[in-house]
């Protein structure tokens, strides 16, 4: 196993790991705030990928407009399902699998709706920027850079929000104690259909980025990507945190990237599972959040 | 009294004995053997979902389970079939024992991430292949469970065989009065089951769990029990299948799959039995009519879904039940109005 083979683990971990915090951030403040696993995030995913091929192919815009107009796009998508759907289930105090149901009916609806309008066949994204870089003998194209750049600054960005801004304290108040924050004057109907957009914002500019480097399917959010943020989900634990949840991220990309190195590529996400079922049965809690279990 | 409750059963029970006296288009025989063994999966799926109130999400893990282990058995290994199916149950009945002891250690809401987690493994390797075949078979490049063009794709699963008479999907007629035969016995059971004093217990346990314990209910003895059942008869369906239809591909246990038997379980009404029966009447019918045409049916299944969860929870069941209340006060109240006219 000479440099290059370092190198080349390195870059993948760094890749994929950057593509999993994406999904995953989004994922862990639903889960922590309303409580619930929301799987219509792979069809986020992918509703975040087909739309930019929609505007740059059929509407024909350029690059730059078409990354832009996805932002509130996906916003919205996020926005409407928690209010007008999963927010009635939240109402009448439904259980937590009843929620997780609703959200995979609509995975399924936004996917089935992407597979009626483009068809079944292989779409590929151009990359927004040719070329590659050499490091440490491994290339790596100029995308995948961006990718780490863009990653990063959406987790700083939103860190921000979380830490800083009026909204984020609602948020985090209401991930503590739902009953104070409505006394305290937080409308968190709207407030947990924010986190929901703003989580789908995410997913969709991950899809985007993601897109490019695969060929695309009109399920390749939940059958590929959705099962890695569950994965990352669980082994982070769910009260883990943003640390925790990109902690968890690299992990799982580093875990991944050294087993597909070393067995067949097959073998790889049983193995994966597997740690995951083991995990949940010697460490419920997570990997970084301290005390008992449950 | 005691009749009464049987009546409708007993109705459906003999509409069904005379159907292929009637009907003997293949396609709709073929149809009814599916309908039947889907409903035998939704029942026990019920067992666990509704009389529990544990969702296991990788109830379909153990339809696959035992589809593949009885066909893999009696194919390779050369049983004869119908032990490789209760091989196979048995399989899938340990399984669900050794899952359901994780509740005691992580909790339910664990346990359906721990199942959700056992479906995709278990996916994943069958999608793989699993490794060659044992023996001359390995040799001619078939892989154990068939990869993702599934077991007996190329080889068909041997069919059952009960004396002279040959139970497969070449045999309609045999192969819809066997399964109509399994689903009722399976039925019987899992309704005296639920109404013992055992099923009773289990309600309360799901209704309020710290009284049940208190009233010395054991939760983990009465959780294990019943979701190894549950798998059990799942595990059953499965070899049925595998040894019927002849393939067993992923797709039966796939996500778009389940996503349909859930469906029926939630239309159908938890905890009720004879709820997902009947829905897997209309549903499997529907899917079979859409399945050319997989985004259209996909997005049925998950309206139908939405429609329940969020219009109607209680299901087919709960319309039933509040149809005959409805009736029933109505006429009490005439025979009232009749007493004091």
């Amino acid at each position: 196993m000479g440099l290059e083979d370092l190198a080349a683990i390195i870059i993948s971990t760094l890749v994929s790991g950057s593509i999993y915090t994406l999904m995953v951030v989004g994922l862990a403040l639903i889960f922590q705030t309303i409580q619930y696993f929301n799987f219509a995030h792979g069809s986020f995913y992918t509703f975040g990928a087909y739309f930019v091929w929609y505007l740059l192919y059929i509407l024909k815009l350029d690059y730059f407009t078409s990354v832009l107009i996805l932002i509130p796009a996906s916003f919205i998508l996020g926005f409407v399902m928690q209010r007008f759907l999963i927010q009635q289930l939240v109402d009448r105090e439904a259980s937590p699998l009843v929620l997780i149901l609703a959200t995979f009916c609509v995975g399924s609806i936004v996917e089935s709706t992407l597979l009626l309008i483009f068809g079944g066949r292989l779409k590929r994204l151009p990359y927004p920027i040719e070329g590659s870089i050499e490091f440490m003998g491994a290339t790596m194209s100029y995308h995948k850079l961006l990718i780490l750049i863009i990653s990063t600054s959406l987790l700083v960005f939103f860190a921000y929000i979380l830490n800083k801004t009026k909204m984020g304290t609602a948020m985090r108040a209401m991930a503590q104690e739902k009953e104070a924050s409505y006394l305290a004057g937080i409308n968190v109907k709207r407030m947990y259909a924010t986190v929901v957009g703003l989580s789908a914002v995410l997913a969709g500019i991950g899809g985007w980025l993601f897109g490019c480097m695969i060929f695309m399917t009109p399920d390749f959010g939940s059958s590929t990507i959705l099962w890695e943020g569950f994965i990352v989900c669980t082994l982070g634990g769910a009260k883990a945190g943003m640390k925790g949840s990109i902690f968890a991220s690299y992990l799982v990309a580093f875990l991944e990237t050294v087993l597909t190195r070393f067995l067949p590529m097959y073998n790889v996400p049983p193995l994966i599972f597997m740690m995951v079922i083991l995990m949940l049965l010697i460490r419920p809690e997570g990997i970084l959040v301290k005390g008992g279990s449950q | 009294m005691k009749f009464s409750k049987f009546v409708i059963p007993f109705i459906a029970v003999g509409i069904f004995l005379i159907i292929p006296l009637i009907l003997s288009s293949p396609f709709i025989l073929q149809l009814f053997v599916l309908i039947f063994l889907y409903a035998l999966v939704c029942e026990s799926w019920d067992l666990s979902m509704g009389y529990l109130g544990l969702f296991n999400f990788g109830h379909l893990a153990f339809l696959g389970i035992g589809a593949y282990f009885s066909g893999i058995l009696s194919l390779y290994y050369g049983l004869p079939s119908w032990i490789a199916i209760v091989v196979g149950s048995l399989i899938t009945f340990a399984l669900g024992f050794v899952l359901s002891l994780s509740t005691l250690r992580a909790g339910e809401y664990a346990f359906s991430i721990i199942s959700f987690a056992f479906q995709n493994m278990f996916l994943y390797w069958v999608r793989s292949g699993g490794g060659p075949a044992p023996g001359e078979w390995g040799k001619k490049g078939l892989t154990l469970t068939g990869g993702t063009q599934g077991l007996g794709a190329l080889i068909p699963v041997p069919s059952l065989q009960l004396g002279p008479i040959t139970i497969s999907s070449e045999f309609k007629v045999p192969a819809y009065y066997f399964t109509l035969i399994i689903l009722v016995i399976a039925t019987y059971a899992m309704y005296k089951l639920t109404n013992s004093r055992f099923g009773i217990a289990t309600i309360a346990l799901r209704d309020s769990k710290e009284y049940a314990i208190a009233l010395g209910v054991n939760p983990l003895t009465y959780t294990a029990v019943f979701i190894s059942i549950s798998t059990f008869f799942a595990g059953l369906a499965g070899g049925l299948y595998a040894h019927i239809m002849g393939v067993v591909s992923p797709e039966i246990i796939g996500w778009s799959n389940v996503i349909i038997m859930c469906c029926i379980v939630e239309f159908g009404g938890l905890g009720t039995l004879f709820g997902p029966a009947a829905a897997s009447f209309l549903l499997v019918s529907l899917t079979q009519y859409l399945a050319g045409l997989a985004a259209y049916k996909n997005i049925v299944i998950a309206l139908i879904m939405l429609f329940t969860l969020l219009v109607w929870p209680t299901g087919m069941a709960g319309a039933a039940f509040w149809f005959k209340s409805k009736y029933l006060e109505k006429i009490k109240k005439a025979i009232f109005n009749w007493k004091h006219s």
